[in-house]
């Protein structure tokens, strides 16, 4: 079953190029799917449209076998969570408070979160490890922390389908397994979940399935068995790739440096 | 961890207790102290206090509350924390139709009032219009830009007043109500001014946790389940009608707006369901206090926005000097 299906789905900025052309993509439910491609490749663009904040210019997007324009925002809401990538706020949130954020779609339009939103927020927090920092200033966490606090704050809308826009840029190695692995979890527990990311390790180590995006349009879209191949990802990234085999998962490593 | 509630439920005592006391504090019969008795006894001391100071004093708490509201949510809508009520061509186009009045029809009062609160809401509608229009950086970017300059159009409108205005006569009541006051505090201003404040204030109130939302980016806000760009207007709608109704009245009252939410969120941090009532509160006391000096401290009246400035302002380089960003982040 597919969570979420494209069809033919075309994009333009206004008064801008085509960004993407013609994109077809299924996402399996509960699985873990990494749409990788280089800088450029269109994959936040997509990953804003299947949101709904843009609108494609033609083409169909379906949530659960549902047009998603026939999706009230709340319900929509309900059903897919987003971690921006680098989310900055202006306002210093505690953590806590930030989390609860997540209960928006809830709550109606005078309302605010009470003791059974506080509930599903703390979850959400041990859910990824950090229920510990619950009461610290979003300011005082480091990077990696933060985004966890942002992972929990969509896992507060209660989503069937969690969307991440490069939620591994910026961390350190460490940090990066640790979110990997939370993204592993929680489609070990129902959620689909789907990141976009430029650099294919990080695809390679958490995904069931890889979604090859380059120049506006997906290349090769399948199990990451059969898309994470040498040919593929040199013609890709224009540089020479190599898939080895490390501790039972792909590894990719680089043959040469890019030349010009 | 700070305790919300309970600063929320001392300010409204305190509050309080300034109104009640800033009933006996004036000039008459003799500075600084009217006695109760005297009250019960003398029938000028009664008419002055109920006729005189207590509609003065309701105007101030309104005004305090307004302006600090109105600040509170539009630094929250525009993810800005310097953005302040007068924005969006609001100051300056009362400025412009009180200027008008006093120059072009003789300067009644009712009619300068109207005029004022009409070209305020025409400052802010000439705002949205240009900031539609504008082909340049994201919405909150267009609106800050188109508020600039429909202000700088206001301005040189009233400076334009000011260099036509017969020096002996218009001159000095334009500049006596560009530096704001509530000298002229009757209970026909407070009739006027009180179904837009108490409308545009319960809406502030009841909508403070989506304020919260509205300081993400949009499309984080939209992720979350909400209309960013309906939900930021009425904000914006319930925060400038109050702020229209009072400027009319009081003239130019600076600094409130902007330092008063920066004060109520060092005091319960930045989640708006608290920090909004607490800047509601805390502005209500700050203009009051401020109004009671102004009346009571020389033998004239000292304009209430040239107070507001001078201690908005010294309370916000003591802020700001006083709590580096480390000892907040370590508190």
């Amino acid at each position: 079953m597919s969570a979420l299906s494209v069809r033919q789905v075309r994009y333009a900025y206004p008064g801008g190029p085509e960004r993407l052309a013609g994109i077809d993509l299924e996402l399996p439910e509960g699985q873990v799917t990494a749409l990788l491609g280089p800088n450029g490749a269109g994959k936040t663009t997509l990953l804003y449209l299947l949101l709904g904040w843009l609108q494609p210019v033609s083409g169909q997007i379906r949530v659960e076998q549902q047009p998603l324009a026939t999706f009230s925002r709340r319900a929509m809401a309900r059903i897919m969570g987003l971690v921006p990538q680098q989310e900055r706020t202006v306002f210093e949130f505690s953590v806590g408070d930030f989390v609860l954020l997540g209960r928006a779609a809830y709550l109606g339009l005078t309302e605010a979160p009470l003791g059974s939103d506080l509930t599903i927020a703390r979850q959400a927090l041990e859910e990824v490890g950090i229920g510990h920092l619950e009461r610290r200033m979003l300011s005082t966490l480091s990077g990696g922390e933060r985004q966890l606090a942002t992972i929990a704050r969509a896992l507060a809308q209660q989503p069937h389908i969690l969307l991440l826009d490069e939620p591994t840029a910026h961390l350190d190695l460490s940090h990066q397994g640790r979110l990997l692995q939370v993204l592993s979890d929680l489609a070990g527990h129902g959620v689909t979940v789907l990141f976009t990311t430029h650099d294919p390790n990080a695809a390679a180590s958490v995904a069931d399935y890889l979604v090859l995006m380059a120049q506006g349009q997906v290349k090769a879209a399948g199990p990451l068995s059969e898309v994470l191949n040498s040919a593929l990802l040199s013609e890709t990234y224009g540089v020479g790739i190599e898939v080895i085999r490390l501790a039972g998962r792909p590894y990719v490593r680089r043959l040469e440096w890019p030349r010009g | 961890m700070k305790h919300p509630g309970r600063t929320i439920w001392v300010l409204a005592v305190l509050l309080l207790l300034v109104m009640f006391f800033s009933l006996f504090l004036g000039r008459y019969p003799t500075p600084f102290w009217l006695s109760p008795l005297q009250i019960a006894t003398d029938p000028l001391a009664a008419a002055l206090v109920w006729d005189f100071r207590l509609p003065r004093i309701l105007l101030a708490v309104l005004l305090g509350a307004a302006l600090s509201t109105a600040g509170f949510a539009m630094q929250m809508v525009f993810r800005n924390p310097l953005v302040e009520p007068g924005f969006l061509g609001v100051s300056q186009g009362a400025a412009f139709g009180s200027a008008l009045t006093i120059v072009a029809f003789g300067g009644s009062l009712a009619l300068a009032e109207g005029l004022a609160a009409l070209f305020a809401i025409l400052g802010l509608l000439l705002s949205y219009l240009f900031a539609r229009a504008i082909r340049y950086g994201g919405w909150v970017l267009r609106l800050v830009l188109a508020g600039i300059a429909v202000s700088a159009l206001f301005a040189a409108g009233v400076g334009m007043l000011k260099f036509v205005a017969d020096p002996l006569r218009q001159l000095p009541e334009i500049v006596f109500w560009l530096l704001g006051g509530l000298s002229g505090a009757r209970w026909e201003q407070v009739w006027y001014v009180l179904p837009f404040a108490l409308i545009g204030l319960l809406v502030l109130f009841l909508l403070r946790w989506r304020l919260n939302l509205l300081s993400l980016d949009d499309a984080t806000a939209f992720s979350l389940g909400i209309h960013p760009g309906r939900e930021r207007w009425l904000v914006l709608l319930a925060a400038v009608l109050p702020v229209a109704a009072l400027v009319s009245v009081s003239g130019i009252v600076g600094w409130v707006g902007l330092i008063v939410p920066h004060f109520s969120r060092r005091l319960v941090g930045a989640n708006a369901r608290w920090a909004l009532p607490v800047a509601m509160l805390l502005g209500a006391i700050f203009v009051l206090l401020c109004d009671d000096l102004a009346r009571t401290v020389l033998a004239g009246e000292i304009p209430l926005g040239i107070l507001t400035s001078l201690v908005g302002a010294l309370l916000f380089l003591w802020l700001f000097v006083r709590f580096t960003p480390r000892e907040r982040k370590a508190a």
